[in-house]
């Protein structure tokens, strides 16, 4: 029973990671309807500026966080401005092709710029773990899904209760017609690449924090990629439960069948749970079901 | 008269020219390198081929060998099989004579190769055993510990530091690849032969390796007293912080590519008593050797600073590889005798290598034409206040 608990609590630690970056997914998908395959190279650029501002410019952690989300809010709405925008009016597929595009220039330009090697970030919080009802808990991963769920309420209350967020839910739901309201989506657009880059310098710390920062950071973006597709690729919720699940479905995989087959269910049950959950809700869990007459 | 005369001049220059091309090409030898810079294990590229060309630059720097410069060039894989297979292919058809592997899955694709085309191939570190048999790839070199070796040596040491009357309990974590799986029979039989010891389990992650914490609780729940980890990338940086996380209290001792500073600078201080062997120096053992001095004396004179790469581990086995393979050529030169330097000259020259020490940089190797495995000696390190600490010199383990 310790093991099962430990695999669950471990699990949901685990989740709360993959949760960070998937709500810069969504985001991105909630005002375009893009996947943005640049995910993970966003998170691994933000990472770099963080250690950046600490370890260069000197700053204190929490002012360190906070330009980075500044900075990285900017590289979002650059994108968005230099890249996407010109390609308005183009089919889907050329966007999700320059996001693609985009991931292999950050891929290249951060050893460019900052080495390859692999850089241990500060310790954010204590390393020492604590123990709850006899499992180990490492203070990171508290802070990680503390800041996790911080992020979903405040990005919850930002989509129901603010004018740019209601605005963004209205151009999710039906571009032409918000438009036809008055509402910009080009600055709903720039927007939406802003917070999925500030959310980004989030992922990247912690991220960064445990696996080191170096160009290979990237590969988070694809470990999250099942989560946004299980939780909905509309839904910060979905994100968020999605992440939680994967976590813990990955571990309890890992834990009681890897040891049967010699390893490697830990990577394929999540997706097998996946293809099942699709086929039962094909917009994911929380996903907007969207009902079209054909 | 006149005419002859010029016309005899012209044929004389023209002939003189076609053998000085002639002679300046047979006195270039072609080695080559794989290379990752861009892969999952690029942490491990971007240092240690820059020590592998550096090295190369100082002989040709030096005079090069016997009159001959060393031609070296890269080709950068990404860690995967087919732009390796076609690296190999751009390097046959350019007439490379010898080639540094990368890579277990690698040099697995490569090893026949070699042999239909007798290029020499090195993989120290990057073999997989059955390489090691001269007689069915006598065109492939291990030269330094291969992980078999690496793992006796583990074991060899848990036999002499384990004081205890109950059986020490061993668990090996590792790479799902070829790499990782290959000195699995030395991994589950050596526990029997040594005696006091057992194997508990196996753990596997499989690549990248970018998220292994429940590996490490399944590693916690067989509660070991010690863990052999086999693995590569992020995943050791990773396990050495879950290992922290988790409080846990076995000795973790390391394969060689899982056991540099990138674990010490990502972890800090939860990489305290980390443990792993090696099969050359460290970067502190290599700033004190005569080499280090050359290879920073010839940056200097280039108007440039050494490398920071120097202070790291894998730029040592950047300067070992080279440093094989300018021995082996010395002897490939004299074995062509004059004549043109062929595959089969090199061949040679790789199983004439003698107590070879690559500059100090590891433990004297010698090859032979019915031995290809070289030396099978570690030593021992454990991080020890931030730094690497010797905690056994040059030994190895039992043969199975």
């Amino acid at each position: 029973m310790e093991f099962f608990l430990q695999l669950v609590l471990n699990g949901l630690m685990v989740g709360a990671l993959y949760t960070l970056i998937a709500m810069g997914f969504v985001l991105i998908y909630k005002a375009s309807e893009v996947i943005n395959f640049a995910q993970g190279e966003q998170v691994m650029i933000g990472g770099y500026v963080a250690l950046m501002m600490l370890s260069s410019v000197r700053l204190p952690l929490p002012l360190a966080i906070l330009v980075t989300m500044g900075l990285m809010a900017l590289l979002g709405f650059v994108v968005e401005r230099g890249i996407l925008r010109p390609l308005t009016g183009y089919p889907v597929v050329s966007v999700i092709m320059a996001t693609i595009g985009l991931a292999a220039i950050l891929r290249g330009v951060a050893p460019w710029v900052w080495s390859a090697e692999v850089r241990g970030f500060p310790a954010i919080v204590p390393s020492t773990p604590f123990r709850v009802l006899g499992v180990p808990l490492a203070p990171i991963n508290l802070a990680s899904a503390a800041l996790a769920l911080l992020c979903m309420g405040v990005l919850g209350y930002f989509f129901q209760r603010t004018r740019f967020g209601i605005a963004m839910r209205a151009v999710s739901d039906d571009p032409r017609a918000a438009a036809a309201m008055g509402i910009d989506l080009r600055a709903i657009l720039a927007l939406a690449w802003a917070i999925a880059g500030m959310v980004s310098a989030l992922g990247g710390v912690i991220w960064g924090r445990i696996l080191g920062v170096d160009p290979y950071l990237a590969i988070v973006g694809l470990k999250v990629f099942p989560v946004v597709i299980l939780g909905g690729l509309d839904s910060i919720m979905g994100a968020v439960v999605g992440g939680f699940l994967m976590g813990v479905l990955e571990n309890l995989a890992a834990g009681y069948i890897d040891p049967l087959v010699g390893g490697g269910a830990k990577d394929v049950v999540p997706f097998m749970v996946l293809i099942v959950a699709l086929m039962v809700r094909p917009y994911g869990l929380f996903g907007r079901e969207i009902i079209e007459r054909v | 008269m006149k005419r002859l005369l010029v016309g005899s001049c012209v044929v004389v220059a023209v002939v003189a020219l076609v053998v000085s091309v002639g002679v300046s090409q047979g006195k270039v030898l072609k080695i080559g390198n794989f290379c990752d810079r861009l892969g999952p294990t690029q942490t491990v590229g971007v240092k240690y081929c820059p020590g592998f060309h550096d090295y190369m630059d100082l002989i040709n720097s030096r005079g090069g060998i016997e009159g001959y410069k060393i031609e070296h060039n890269e080709v950068e894989h990404g860690y995967a099989v087919p732009k390796a297979v076609e690296g190999y292919n751009k390097f046959k058809a350019e007439g490379y004579l010898a080639v540094v592997s990368y890579g277990t899955p690698i040099t697995d694709a490569l090893k026949t190769f070699a042999n239909r085309d007798k290029i020499s191939l090195l993989t120290p570190g990057f073999g997989i055993s059955d390489v090691e048999d001269a007689t069915k790839f006598p065109y492939v070199f291990v030269g330094v510990a291969s992980y078999k070796s690496q793992v006796a040596a583990i074991y060899q040491y848990i036999k002499e530091a384990w004081k205890e009357n109950r059986a020490a309990k061993i668990a090996y974590l590792f790479y799902d690849n070829p790499a990782g799986r290959d000195p699995l029979d030395y991994v589950r039989e050596l526990p029997k032969k040594l005696g006091n010891m057992e194997l508990v389990g196996e753990v596997a992650c499989p690549p990248p390796c970018a998220e292994a914490s429940s590996q490490m609780l399944q590693i916690q729940r067989l509660n070991p007293d010690f863990v052999i980890s086999h693995l590569f990338g992020k995943g050791p940086a990773l396990t050495v912080g879950e290992r922290a996380k988790l409080g846990m209290k076995a000795t973790m001792i390391s394969l060689v590519w899982g056991f540099s500073e990138d674990e010490v600078n990502v972890n800090g201080p939860a990489a305290e008593g980390y443990m792993g062997v090696n099969f050359v120096v460290m970067p502190e053992d290599l700033a004190k050797l005569p080499v280090a001095k050359d290879i920073a004396d010839m940056y200097k004179k280039g108007g440039k600073e050494p490398p920071k790469e120097m202070n790291s581990i894998y730029y040592v086995r950047g300067i070992m590889n080279a440093a094989l393979f300018t021995e082996a050529a010395k002897h490939a030169i004299k074995a062509a005798g004059g004549s043109a330097v062929t595959g089969e000259h090199f061949k040679k020259g790789m199983e004439s290598i003698k107590d070879f020490t690559g500059e100090g940089t590891i433990a004297p190797t010698t090859i032979t034409a019915t031995n290809h495995a070289g030396s099978r000696k570690v030593r021992l390190y454990k991080v020890q206040g931030g730094k690497f600490v010797l905690v056994k010199d040059w030994f190895e383990g039992p043969h199975l």
